[in-house]
């Protein structure tokens, strides 16, 4: 079993809303052989059979898939129309915690499925996928994100358009998390 | 007695020297080009370093003074005759080297005169102290002779030895009796030769100096290509090596192309159009295309994948970084007269070649309208490896994996991507109006590529495509007889043969692969009862559709491939429905209906449910590259000249020959 449930990073406190989605996925549901690493076929998945609670009031959901046009045209990827209007709007993202060897304090990567990187052995050449998003997580501005296997639903508002990281990636979609006075925590209740 | 002379000196007789060398400080521990002559005192044949009649190369030292001294001065020396020219002493950092250690270096020298011809350096430091060491290298002439070769046309079948050829014959021709039903175009050529493929530092090769060898006559370290090695850590400061598209556009104004299914940074086609001791540095790589190779080699083709080196940074999709960008050092872009280029992520490649004069054609649609009197041409077609020719395709017939809604190439985001036969007859087409004639590299890449992921339909459809592509050359080659033709590779990939052909049917095998049955064991099942080998294999036949290419390659009976050079992985012997996922590419983007994110990571994550598991015999997630000999055939004005078992490097002389002095049209 590769993984068993759908985690949440979103506030109040991701450790509980964690763990309240823990005991309410139903472990046969996500199971690696049924739906594979594979983020926006979870999150259909988990939606069609009543698992993921409606966003709340002023999130929208967007997957990983709804980014960017295909087929691609003569030059770089371009946004769709709908992300584009999620552009510094609240949004939930259903994706996996790129599993980094050198992790600044107060970030994660988001990515539709699950990835490693090497910085030690390949710096940033580990060819990244254009999806992935940057994400912010005020709780942890002190300190490194520790590294969560399996899906995770964060909630946060989207920033798109190229910026540079600490670490000389260039990301295009970034995420800033709900800090934890937010009222998300419906979000994920069971 | 020399060769045990040889094998001697080369066991210990550096280490004895490298232990005398705290006696005898300053040392000279690096001569550039390399030679057997310094690295074991032996003089004579093989030599490792050989040229042209004026084809420039770097000279080279690495030297270490005394501790608290410093050199101060250098001096090249050939046939006992200082080399005239500034002597730069460029700072060694590689690990293990004494401080303030130097390599003196002295660039684009050239030697017109052929025979053996001695090297040495003499070096001296601060209190007086000197150093001199020796070398040698050879300058092959070429002699007046027969006509000369106007066009030359490399194609080469990345990883494709012996046994993908005839694995590639029976799935596309088809066997009977015995015999052959058709041959293969890279069959029916005129020569055969079979060559060795080692680098300068292992019996092994990458792709990097196995096709460099081609464009320089030379062996480089494995992951260098058009330089020799050195003791820096910058990635485009190595000795140089003119490379032949250097050469011949700067001698005999020939042009250029480049074309390649592969990402256009990647070992093969960058060995034709970079000098780099880091085969990844694909920013710098691609934006050597453009500031040097248009103007020095005169290229005016290159098609492949790779878009994303070309796009700024700012862009989605972009891969240019800081990390992978190359800036040359002043002195060597003074002596070679090439633009030192800068660190720009944010550089808009695309667009800078397409003010250089280039026609762009990002997809097959556009390249097939690309105007008939276009001289410049650049096609990128994926932003890193293109798909491979089973999925262009199935692409292109509508043909949908089971479990998806949409073919692998929309998976990508890309579906109008070009086969290999296409962009060899726009390149052909663009390269054509070049009065001089031109070089032409087209690389079959994922021959290579699919062989590493053990995916035998994948490489021997992608193997069919190549050939379709060496049908095109050889039609040009008729038209134009002043044409030569050579089919090769760099290195055989993965230990490829034939082992057989399975003895069940197609259905049989998706019983077996889907669940074992209870009570037999994997082995039994997908081995014992399946791989028929001797009599059992019979003769495989598969069939055509009207676009050229097989119907199915999950015939009844199918043909079997084994791996001699396997990683650790499961077989059921059916095509895979999903490559193996390449993390170069952006189809992650595309994940919407897509079951990208579920292709199997490496060949022990498929075909996992008839549990029939293969342990490998090399570590790692990937088959490997062999050391064994591969076949060169060749067809067209100076053919004939590739003939016998010989060095890798050799071929760039018979191809110089061909072109310089000229050659017979029959023996």
């Amino acid at each position: 079993m590769l993984f068993t449930s759908v985690r949440c990073f979103a506030a109040p406190s991701p450790a509980a809303a964690l763990l309240a989605l823990l005991t309410w996925v139903a472990p046969g549901l996500t199971s690696a052989a049924t739906l594979g690493w594979n983020a926006d076929a979870l999150s259909q998945s988990l939606a069609i059979a009543g698992k993921l609670p409606v966003a709340p009031a002023g999130v929208t959901d967007l997957a990983f898939g709804e980014l960017f046009r295909a087929p691609v045209g003569p030059l770089g990827l371009e946004f769709t129309d709908k992300a584009r209007q999620l552009d510094g709007q609240r949004v939930r993202v259903l994706g996996f915690m790129v599993h980094q060897d050198h992790v600044a304090s107060g970030k994660m990567i988001l990515a539709p499925f699950a990835l490693t990187t090497d910085e030690a052995e390949y710096g940033l050449c580990d060819d990244l996928p254009p999806g992935v998003v940057s994400v912010t997580v005020p709780k942890f501005h002190d300190r490194a994100v520790p590294f969560t296997p399996g899906p995770l639903v964060l909630i946060g508002r989207l920033e798109l358009g190229p910026s540079t990281e600490s670490d000389g990636r260039v990301f295009h979609l970034r995420m800033i998390l709900d800090n934890e006075d937010a009222s998300t925590s419906a979000a994920v209740a069971p | 007695m020399k060769n045990h002379l040889y094998r001697f000196l080369t066991g210990s007789a550096l280490l004895a020297a490298s232990a005398a060398s705290s006696l005898a400080d300053p040392v000279v521990s690096r001569l550039t080009p390399p030679s057997l002559l310094f690295s074991t005192g032996v003089e004579g044949e093989p030599y490792t370093s050989r040229f042209l009649p004026g084809q420039r190369f770097d000279l080279q030292a690495t030297v270490r003074p005394d501790p608290g001294q410093l050199i101060t001065s250098a001096t090249f020396w050939v046939d006992g005759k200082p080399v005239g020219g500034t002597v730069t002493l460029v700072p060694c950092d590689t690990a293990r080297l004494p401080a303030n250690t130097v390599a003196p270096t002295l660039r684009a020298h050239s030697v017109s005169n052929a025979g053996v011809h001695t090297l040495a350096v003499t070096a001296q430091q601060t209190d007086g102290k000197t150093v001199t060491a020796s070398g040698e290298f050879q300058i092959i002439g070429t002699t007046p002779g027969g006509k000369k070769v106007k066009n030359v046309i490399y194609l080469i079948g990345d990883g494709m030895g012996i046994a993908h050829r005839t694995a590639a014959r029976i799935l596309y021709k088809g066997m009977a009796q015995g015999k052959a039903l058709d041959p293969l175009e890279m069959d029916s050529m005129e020569t055969v030769a079979l060559f060795k493929t080692a680098s300068l530092n292992s019996i092994i090769t990458d792709s990097a100096p196995g096709a460099a060898c081609y464009s320089t006559g030379n062996k480089s370290n494995n992951n260098q290509q058009g330089v020799f090695p050195d003791d820096t850590l910058a990635k485009f400061d190595n000795p140089r090596v003119e490379l032949i598209g250097e050469y011949l556009g700067r001698t005999e104004g020939k042009a250029l192309g480049i074309v390649t299914t592969a990402d256009v940074f990647d070992a093969t086609p960058a060995a034709f159009g970079s000098h780099t001791q880091d085969r990844g540095a694909g920013t710098g790589i691609c934006d050597g295309y453009l500031d040097e190779q248009v103007a020095k080699s005169n290229l005016r083709v290159l098609l492949g994948g790779g878009r994303k080196w070309f796009l700024p940074s700012t862009t989605i999709g972009s891969a240019r970084s800081a990390a992978t960008d190359s800036v040359l050092p002043a002195e060597l872009a003074q002596a070679w007269k090439v633009n030192p280029g800068a660190t720009d992520p944010t550089r808009n490649l695309l667009g800078d070649f397409q003010s250089a004069g280039f026609t762009y054609a990002p997809t097959r649609t556009a390249l097939s309208s690309v105007a008939p009197d276009a001289t410049r041409l650049l096609g990128l077609f994926a932003f890193s490896n293109m798909n491979v020719a089973k999925d262009k395709i199935d692409g292109r017939r509508g043909t949908i994996p089971a479990g998806a809604t949409h073919p692998v190439v929309d998976d990508y985001g890309l579906p109008d991507q070009p086969l290999l036969d296409e962009m060899t007859a726009a390149a052909l087409g663009v390269l054509s109006r070049n009065k001089p004639g031109f070089v032409l590299m087209v690389e079959g890449a994922s021959i290579d590529k699919q062989a590493h992921n053990m995916d035998s339909e994948r490489w021997l459809v992608e193997t069919v495509e190549f050939d379709k592509a060496i049908g095109v050359a050889k039609k040009f080659a008729r038209d134009n007889p002043d044409t030569l033709v050579l089919v090769t590779a760099d290195h055989e990939c993965a230990g490829v043969n034939i082992i057989g052909a399975s003895v069940v049917t197609n259905a049989s095998l998706k019983a077996r692969a889907a669940a074992q049955v209870d009570g037999a064991s994997a082995t039994t099942q997908l081995r014992d009862q399946v791989v028929g080998t001797y009599d059992a294999a019979n003769f495989p036949m598969y069939s055509l559709a009207n676009d050229g290419y097989p119907v199915t390659t999950d015939i009844d009976y199918k043909l079997l491939i084994g791996y001699a050079a396997n990683s650790d992985r499961y077989e059921d012997w059916l095509t895979n429905p999903f490559p193996v996922k390449d993390s170069q590419q952006i189809a992650a983007a595309f994940p919407a209906g897509s079951l990208y994110a579920t292709y199997p990571a490496d060949p022990t994550k498929r075909d996992v449910a008839g549990k029939f598991f293969i342990t490998g015999q090399v570590p790692g997630s990937s088959a490997v590259h062999t050391g064994s000999d591969i076949p060169l055939t060749a067809s067209g004005r100076g053919a004939n000249l590739f003939r016998g078992i010989l060095d890798n490097t050799d071929v760039y002389f018979l191809v110089m020959q061909s072109v310089l002095g000229g050659a017979k049209d029959k023996d």
